[in-house]
């Protein structure tokens, strides 16, 4: 395990992580004498980049980028605002709703802090909001951003650890929604509470059929990259590339985007496909280390020493996961960990999709906590509110957040029943899991 | 001192060239596989003709736009990093100590990346891509010149953070200016 632990000093004293990844086993193949090794090292990190599943994830970068742009962000906002922004705490309500609907768009919890944030943190405050309850709206609503397909984060996943890229799409689907939709409840009950404001009138339906129609435009991208990805008809690769496409042409044509803006947002995707590549080849190389010195096996014979209760060790790898997501980005966390927990998880009798949805969810989650959380920064950034009175602010809405988390951990039926349902999971191995609950 | 300051400018003028040429070549890349992969799927579903090479050369390309990133990534200090418990050091004495072994961390990494890369480009003519008949060697050939560029964008960021060590109140004094006209800088 020296590996390991030159890697952890190394990335807890700020080299940047790609580097431990690769400075760790590097140093420990050296003082173990065993530099042959080295090479196997190099060729599993250009091996982790030359790989046919990850085009996807720079077609996804292109289309989150495309879909950033400011027109079609106000386009999702104009069609919340349309059905909820009547509502007591309407433009809380618009902001998660938003959020939801962006999360199809963009699968970036970032972007869509900085893209809706923007926008409705200002609007928020004009209407009566605090600055500091705007601010922690925003950013507890945006990690639904990578757990909404189609989402970067699940691409990750599923190539480090092998599952399906489809199957974790649709096992994303409800923990989701189940967020949104909990957000949107405490949001009502603190507007009563707390006498929020409606943002407008209820409009018209002709508006709201405009505003509908407006969005509905933006809003196919999703649906063509997941449809065709869950009905067979594009790889998750030609379906990124095809979304790509649409949503370069819809911002064009829309004059949300012109050709000289193509430069711009293309150089934007290609910095941050090569610095994620570079980590999926780095974690790679790293995760054959770990496998190597059977790191995943000690792992889950130290679970087990603890407690060979399905549950009690959900709960230990889940507040792990936790505490880890508060200081660790998002990306790393599930290159790093995926590979040692995933396959322990499996020993100690947790379905390989189960666990990971419920890791992607626990990950994106500490995007927004405190000290580490980037979606909280770019929230008091956009809010020059201080990052305290934000944390304190958002503690409701992180509790629904992790309720969602305890119910998506111990009722598998939550997450697995639509990959069961469009196929993903082998039948008998399904139904024990969805009759038989964690362990089952 | 000054001799390494003006190290340290010089170092940052050829690594800002570099930066230049890379972004270029890694934005035209992208754009290119977009609309390759798009021509790949109206050639398989429309004309039923899947274009056998388009996987290829996709891949070609995202290996490049990967390398060509990895000494601006490094430059501007883009790479994902943990810098929770080094913000506490405050821009002292140690940190930029830290910072330097750091830098030699990443110099050490990439002598050793660049010596493997260079075999593999060497070995690359012996594999040819079965759709592009094409020596692999052209996929490896971006790694070695990566790795050098990565070097020198480590010695440069050497070279502003040594200051530091010497006098930390002056290097402080020079990031300040640096972040006020946005040119970033190395962050290992």
């Amino acid at each position: 395990m020296m590996y390991f632990m030159i890697f952890l000093v190394t990335m807890f004293g700020g080299l940047a992580v790609v580097f431990a990844l690769l400075f760790g086993p590097g140093l420990a193949f050296v003082i173990d004498g065993k530099m042959m090794f080295i090479k196997l090292l190099y060729s599993r990190l250009f091996n982790g980049i030359y790989s046919p599943p990850l085009l996807a994830l720079p077609f996804f970068i292109v289309a989150g980028e495309i879909m950033n742009q400011g027109g079609i962000t106000k386009n999702l906002v104009k069609l919340a605002q349309a059905f909820l922004g009547h509502r007591r705490g309407g433009l809380a309500q618009v902001n998660i709703a938003s959020s939801m609907l962006f999360a199809g768009l963009s699968g970036s919890a970032v972007a869509d802090t900085s893209a809706l944030g923007s926008m409705l943190i200002p609007a928020m405050e004009r209407n009566g909001y605090t600055r500091r309850f705007a601010a922690a709206v925003t950013a507890a609503s945006s990690v639904i951003g990578p757990i909404i397909p189609p989402s970067g984060l699940m691409i990750l996943y599923a190539f480090v650890m092998n599952v399906s890229v489809a199957g974790l799409f649709a096992a994303g689907l409800v923990p989701g929604i189940a967020i949104g939709l909990g957000l949107m409840l405490l949001t009502s009950y603190l507007a009563k509470v707390r006498n929020f404001p409606v943002a407008n009138e209820p409009m018209p339906w002709s508006e709201r059929g405009k505003a509908l129609w407006d969005g509905i435009i933006p809003m196919l991208t999703p649906v063509i990259m997941l449809g065709g990805i869950l009905a067979g008809i594009f790889t998750p690769t030609e379906a990124a590339a095809v979304g790509a496409g649409y949503a370069l042409i819809v911002a064009l044509a829309t004059r949300q985007m012109s050709f000289k803006d193509i430069p711009r947002v293309f150089t934007s995707a290609a910095i941050s496909s090569g610095v994620i590549l570079m980590l999926v080849g780095a974690a790679v190389s790293f995760a054959s280390i770990v496998s190597f010195y059977h790191t995943p096996e000690k792992m889950a014979r130290l679970v087990l020493s603890v407690s060979e209760n399905p549950y009690a060790v959900f709960f230990m790898v889940n507040i792990l996961l936790f505490i880890v997501g508060m200081f660790l980005d998002a990306g790393p966390a599930i290159l790093i960990l995926g590979p040692i927990l995933g396959p322990a998880m499996v020993q100690v009798g947790i379905h390989p999709l189960h666990f990971a949805v419920v890791m992607c969810v626990n990950v994106t989650v500490g995007l927004a906590t405190p000290p580490m959380g980037l979606v909280l920064f770019v929230a008091a950034g956009l809010s020059r509110e201080s990052l305290e009175k934000i944390a304190i602010e958002m503690i409701p809405f992180l509790l629904v957040e992790f309720l969602v988390i305890f119910l998506i951990s111990y009722f598998p039926i939550l997450t697995l029943s639509i990959p069961n349902w469009l196929g993903y999971l082998d039948i008998p191995a399904a139904a024990s899991w969805i009759l038989g609950g964690v362990g089952g | 001192m000054e001799s390494l300051r003006k190290l340290g400018v010089f170092l940052d003028r050829i690594n800002g060239v570099v930066e230049k040429i890379a972004v270029n070549m890694a934005w035209v890349m992208l754009l290119a596989i977009t609309l390759l992969n798009i021509v790949q799927v109206f050639y398989r579903y429309v004309l039923n003709n899947a274009l056998s090479w388009s996987e290829e050369a996709s891949l070609w390309m995202m290996v490049w736009i990967t390398f060509v990133i990895l000494p601006v990534a490094y430059h501007k200090g883009l790479n994902i990093s943990m810098m929770f418990f080094r913000d506490m050091l405050k821009k002292s004495r140690i940190e930029f100590i830290i910072r330097c072994l750091f830098h030699c961390i990443v110099i050490t990494i990439a002598v050793v990346c660049f010596y493997q890369a260079w075999i593999m480009y060497k070995g690359g003519f012996r594999i040819e891509l079965p759709a592009l008949e094409v020596s692999k060697a052209w996929v490896y050939a971006i790694m070695p010149p990566a790795w050098l560029l990565l070097i020198l964008a480590a010695l440069g960021g050497i070279a502003k953070d040594f200051i530091g060590v010497v006098d930390p109140k002056a290097a402080r004094a020079e990031e300040l200016v640096g972040e006020a006209s946005a040119e970033g800088g190395s962050q290992p």
